[in-house]
């Protein structure tokens, strides 16, 4: 199952240029992350009250907190679990270079979800739209031929887990953070 | 020495940054920090474009796919890049929307005269410019610390 979802995915790969070319953007370790650590950013500094802006700048800290817990999670099972990259046992057209570590589970999926979630759990829309580019750039990666679609599914869940997770920290630490986001309002950076 | 691809990397996350900030600016009416303040609909709008216009002449200009042991940038590599572009883009944005709306921030500005705590908080831009802002709590500070040390010396001299 694993593998034919790669291999139809994989099949349209090198057949439109434009599409491939958008596809490498996607699956790149650049496009997604930015993207996403810059909405991240933009939640430090929006808000019409102080409350909503406290508890905005409160998301981008438990984003930076669940990336950081969701790529602790993915180098433990990576040192755990060995998989190889489906490119290594499948004859594929693989839109990006050959990594070497293992493929199980995807950091990239990690990462995007854990953000995703971070978001999702106080602005529903936003949040919604930056699921759709994780799973936009796990579907990228099994149709580059890198990873598994169960790479790409363990990996969302680990995010999820860490975004939890890492909410639940910043929620009971919130008011350890307090004297430090004051700090910043004083200098009017937050 | 820096990289081509580290420059490259540097000046799309400073100017997708800078558009972010734009477009929260607008949205929040953080007039303070817009470059055209008059116009919020359209900096969003030109924020967002200027996001996608410069994340295509990113991946358009060279092959960005390289192993990240290599040309590439490892995640570490990439937090620690991404900070230092976007906060320059931060202080880039304070900088050059304090001067260009210099006369506007004067005019909104602070009754210092009052002697009350000025504002704190990002809200305040709605109203100044950062420099502005900055300013006027960096007077205050001083004032209230010279009158604390005043009156500490008409005490001490009874």
């Amino acid at each position: 199952m694993d593998e034919s979802i790669v291999l139809l995915l994989n099949g349209w790969a090198g057949r439109f240029g434009l599409f491939d070319g958008l596809m490498q953007a996607l699956v790149s370790d650049y496009l997604v992350p930015v993207w996403a650590s810059v909405v991240l950013m933009g939640l430090w500094f929006h808000g019409t009250t102080a409350m909503e802006r406290f508890l905005n700048q409160l998301v981008t800290i438990t984003g930076a907190l669940a990336v950081g817990l969701a790529n602790a999670q993915v180098i433990i099972l990576n040192q755990l679990v060995f998989r190889e990259r489906p490119f290594v046992n499948l004859d594929l057209n693989v839109q990006f270079y050959l990594p070497t570590d293992s493929s199980f589970p995807a950091n990239t999926a990690g990462v995007g979800f854990a953000i995703a979630t971070a978001v999702f759990l106080r602005h529903r829309k936003l949040g919604s739209a930056l699921y759709a580019l994780a799973a936009l750039w796990g579907i990228a990666r099994v149709y580059a031929g890198v990873h598994y679609p169960t790479d790409v599914l363990a990996g969302a869940v680990i995010g999820v887990i860490a975004a939890v997770v890492a909410t639940m920290i910043v929620r009971r630490g919130a008011f350890m953070l307090r004297p430090v986001l004051r700090t910043f309002k004083f200098f009017y950076a937050a | 020495m820096l990289s081509e691809f580290v420059i490259d990397y540097l000046q799309w996350v400073f100017f997708s940054a800078f558009a972010a900030l734009q477009f929260v600016a607008a949205k929040n009416r953080l007039r303070g920090l817009m470059l055209v303040r008059e116009f919020p609909l359209l900096t969003m709008v030109a924020a967002l474009v200027l996001m996608v216009f410069a994340a295509v002449v990113y991946f358009v200009s060279e092959p960005r796919n390289q192993p990240d042991g290599g040309v590439g940038l490892d995640a570490n590599e990439q937090g620690r890049w991404f900070a230092i572009a976007a906060a320059s883009a931060i202080a880039v944005t304070a900088i050059v929307t304090s001067v260009i709306n210099h006369r506007w921030g004067a005019e909104h500005a602070w009754d210092e005269a009052s002697g009350e705590a000025p504002p704190s908080g990002v809200a305040w831009l709605q109203r100044t410019t950062f420099a502005r802002a900055l300013a006027v709590r960096v007077r205050f500070a001083l004032r209230a610390q010279s009158s604390v040390a005043g009156v500490d010396q008409s005490q001490g001299g009874r």
